[in-house]
């Protein structure tokens, strides 16, 4: 056991320290990993013992209990995908060829990869922890909310093995339809609590009672018990990877090579999720005269080739219209609540505030930007048309499903509250997604790795897209407020946001331009 | 000799049956081409065989041992894309397998020899990601040698070697052969096949429908035809 541990710290080891001699060679890399990490230990050091530490208070109900029951669907869903045969197990098929052709015993290596895995996850969610700290400033300390964080990511990540291995026993239907009962166990409460923001029922009374609202304040104000019952659970489940890990590496293989897969196409904008496996069984061929948008023709070329992998595509079909149903859904029901509050007007700013933030770190840390398929094609550079034209429209093509979605929210939003002045919000979701986008270019065009993108570059997209939001914030409140005009205040904004993206995709555009490959070779360093 | 058996693989994807019964043996110290049209299960059948795809049926054995679900350690795939550790040099590579396989002390000393052999000595401490194809190829091979693998499957080894790659790759092979180990090499170069193997297995629609030498299936199929129209003439 010992020298099979040896020989995997080793690997793991010599790679992250050639990793960072690579990265410290190039010293914009460089500094972007010590801006990263140094804002992280001010915000830290500052928070817990300096003027700006805040007061706590807890996260009243039925929030705080929301959003214990959504981390219990997230689990059922991430259970869902590793029962359907998704986990991201090996890192490569080298990993895969040197590990199984090892004398290291299975069990050893299969909790390894789980073990980095979830040490993966963790470290990415290092560079987001202190935006999260941010957002939910005064609810927690930074102890609490990173150890809580951390440890939720790694109950996550470590019950993907006992699921795989019970795929293999029982069959991926009786281990879907167990993901799916611990889903639902999630889902149903989050329901009936949600209804209660608009009618209060004993149901919602009860659910509260179970304590899972006072969990969550405990988890997120450091408390110690709390905190080892979670990452109790996690060693829990990495011990139970450890007695099934037998006879699973031709499933960890497969498993790994649909991530992979998974990975690439999300870094090319494609969303897709578990249902993924069957977008390749059920792919339709249908001939592109059928679909729509043909017309598109010149640099929007592009944006009908996003098009047709989108009506090609189940999955990603089925991710949208739920992703639309589920914000729309979202949007009516904050609205109803607003409608009934005695200060609908800081109730829908508070709120708006919240999903704005989530919304931006979610995007950044979720959606690496990755275009060396298109760059390594000769396809791609044989339009006459100008780059950044091409970079743009690639934007609007790989953004337009996150807008509609945010669209359907701002919707549902303002025929709940009975406000046609909500209906503000839909250029601005359009012209925040565009804008997200057009900052994930611009710094893919500085700093294209993927790794970095995964890990401080996310950290950094998040702020950048804060920093660059003040200009057209600025505008649009200037304008609104000397001529009294909402309308004019918002489009002003929007102009000005959407101008900011333009420059952003040329700006991306001069940097990529002639290196294409060099870009679709850094990209995987 | 030792013998590599493989007995009676069935591999299915969904409904569509991939390698339907396939069965062949190697022997240490030979070579064995595994042939066939696009699709017709050889990649499947090395898959299977690293252990790297769950076979639906079948054996496989090594020195009359049957081999488990660990038979990676016995049977070593080179793929097509051979991948290694981007971020490893060569050296850190050849440190890993010593660890991973517990390997004896003095290995280091075997491991110089075998890169010196490959012409990879000055490139001991470049990163995996800065090799070329062939340098990965190497990089695997030597791997696989140092750890005592009798077993080394190569797939389409030749596919995006410039002409000197495969002379070397060719020799590096022969030199396999010498040191005992069995070799299965899928490839669709008939006359590299013709070249380096004793002995050639060819599948067609996941069936195993031909095999022994090229002289053997000339006499059975009563054509004196070169290996590509021999290989056509079976396929068809």
């Amino acid at each position: 056991m010992i020298q099979d541990l040896s020989a995997l710290y080793y690997l793991e080891y010599r790679q992250i320290v050639n990793r960072i001699r690579e990265t410290s060679r190039q010293p914009g890399r460089a500094l972007i990993y010590i801006f990263a990490i140094g804002y992280f230990v001010v915000i830290t050091v500052l928070r817990a013992h300096g003027h700006r530490a805040l007061p706590m208070k807890a996260i009243p109900e039925p929030y705080a209990s929301l959003v214990i029951f959504t981390f219990v669907t997230l689990l059922g869903v991430m259970a869902y995908g590793a029962a359907s045969g998704i986990v991201g197990a090996f890192s490569s098929a080298a990993d895969a060829r040197f590990l199984t052709g090892s004398a290291i015993s299975e069990r050893v290596v299969v909790v390894w990869l789980q073990v980095r895995r979830s040490g993966i996850s963790i470290a990415r969610m290092l560079f987001t922890i202190v935006l999260y700290a941010l957002i939910f400033a005064g609810s927690g300390t930074v102890v609490g909310i990173s150890f809580a964080t951390l440890g939720g990511t790694l109950v996550a990540t470590a019950m993907a093995v006992p699921m795989l291995k019970l795929r293999t026993r029982v069959g991926a239907r009786t281990a879907q339809s167990l993901a799916g009962a611990v889903a639902a166990i999630g889902i149903l409460p989050m329901m009936i609590l949600l209804a209660s923001l608009l009618n209060r029922t004993h149901t919602a009374a009860g659910i509260e009672s179970l304590g899972a609202g006072v969990a969550f304040n405990a988890l997120f104000n450091g408390n110690t018990l709390a905190l080892s019952a979670l990452y109790g659970c996690g060693v829990a489940l990495i011990a139970l990877a450890y007695a099934t890990g037998t006879n699973l590496y031709p499933d960890l293989y497969a498993a790994s090579l649909r991530v992979l897969e998974f990975r690439e196409r999300q870094k090319r904008g494609a969303g897709a999720a578990f249902t993924m496996e069957h977008a390749y069984e059920h792919r339709t061929t249908r001939p592109a005269a059928r679909l729509r948008f043909e017309r598109l023709n010149g640099p929007w070329t592009i944006a009908w080739k996003e098009w047709i992998a989108f009506t090609r595509s189940p999955s990603m079909q089925r991710v949208f219209w739920f992703g639309l149903a589920a914000c729309c859904a979202c949007g009516g029901l904050f609205g109803a609540v607003v409608a009934r509050s005695h200060d609908p007007i800081a109730e829908s700013l508070s709120f708006a505030s919240v999903a704005s933030n989530m919304i931006v770190i979610f995007v950044a840390m979720g959606s690496a930007i990755g275009l060396a398929t298109d760059l390594r094609k000769p396809l791609w550079w044989l339009g006459p048309d100008p780059l950044w034209m091409r970079l743009f429209a690639w934007t609007v093509g790989t953004s337009w499903r996150l807008a509609a979605c945010l669209c359907a929210g701002v919707l549902g939003w303002a025929l709940a509250s009975h406000s046609a002045a909500a209906l503000v919000g839909i250029p601005i979701s359009i012209a925040a997604v565009l804008h997200l986008r057009a900052v994930g270019l611009a710094l893919y065009a500085l700093f294209p790795s993927t790794i970095d993108q995964r890990g401080p570059l996310a950290f950094v997209r998040a702020l950048l897209t804060y920093i660059l939001a003040v200009p057209p914030a600025i505008a649009g409140g200037v304008i609104g407020y000397a001529f009294h005009t909402l309308i004019g205040g918002v489009m002003v904004g929007v102009s000005a946001a959407i101008l900011e993206a333009l420059v952003l995709v040329t700006f991306a555009s001069a940097r990529i331009d002639g290196r294409g490959v060099a870009f679709a070779q850094a990209e995987g360093m | 000799m030792p013998v590599l058996h493989i007995g009676g693989l069935v591999k299915r994807y969904g409904k569509k049956t991939a390698v339907d019964g396939v069965s062949f043996e190697v022997r240490g110290g030979e070579i064995v081409g595994l042939l066939g049209p696009n699709g017709a299960g050889k990649s499947t059948t090395f898959l299977c065989a690293a252990g790297l795809l769950r076979p639906d049926a079948g054996t496989f054995s090594w020195e009359g041992t049957e081999l488990g679900p660990s038979r990676g350690q016995t049977i070593a795939l080179i793929p097509e894309t051979p991948d290694v550790y981007p971020m490893l040099t060569v050296w850190e590579h050849m440190v890993f397998v010593a660890k991973s396989c517990r390997l004896q002390a003095g290995w280091e000393d075997r491991a110089l020899v075998l890169l010196e052999g490959f012409s990879m000595l000055d490139q001991r401490d470049v990163l995996g990601t800065e090799l070329s194809k062939g340098m990965r190829q190497k990089t695997l091979i030597a791997a696989t040698v140092l750890a005592a693998t009798p077993v080394i499957l190569f797939d389409e080894p030749m596919i995006g070697l410039d002409p000197l790659g495969q002379r070397e790759l060719r020799e590096i092979i022969r030199d396999l052969r010498l040191r005992g180990i069995a070799i299965v090499i899928s490839t669709h170069m008939l006359e590299q096949a013709e070249a380096i193997c004793d002995r050639v297995v060819i599948l067609k629609n996941g069936h195993n429908i031909a095999s022994g030498t090229f002289d053997e299936l000339q006499a059975s199929s009563g054509m004196h035809a070169n290996a590509e129209d021999l290989f056509l003439e079976l396929t068809r």
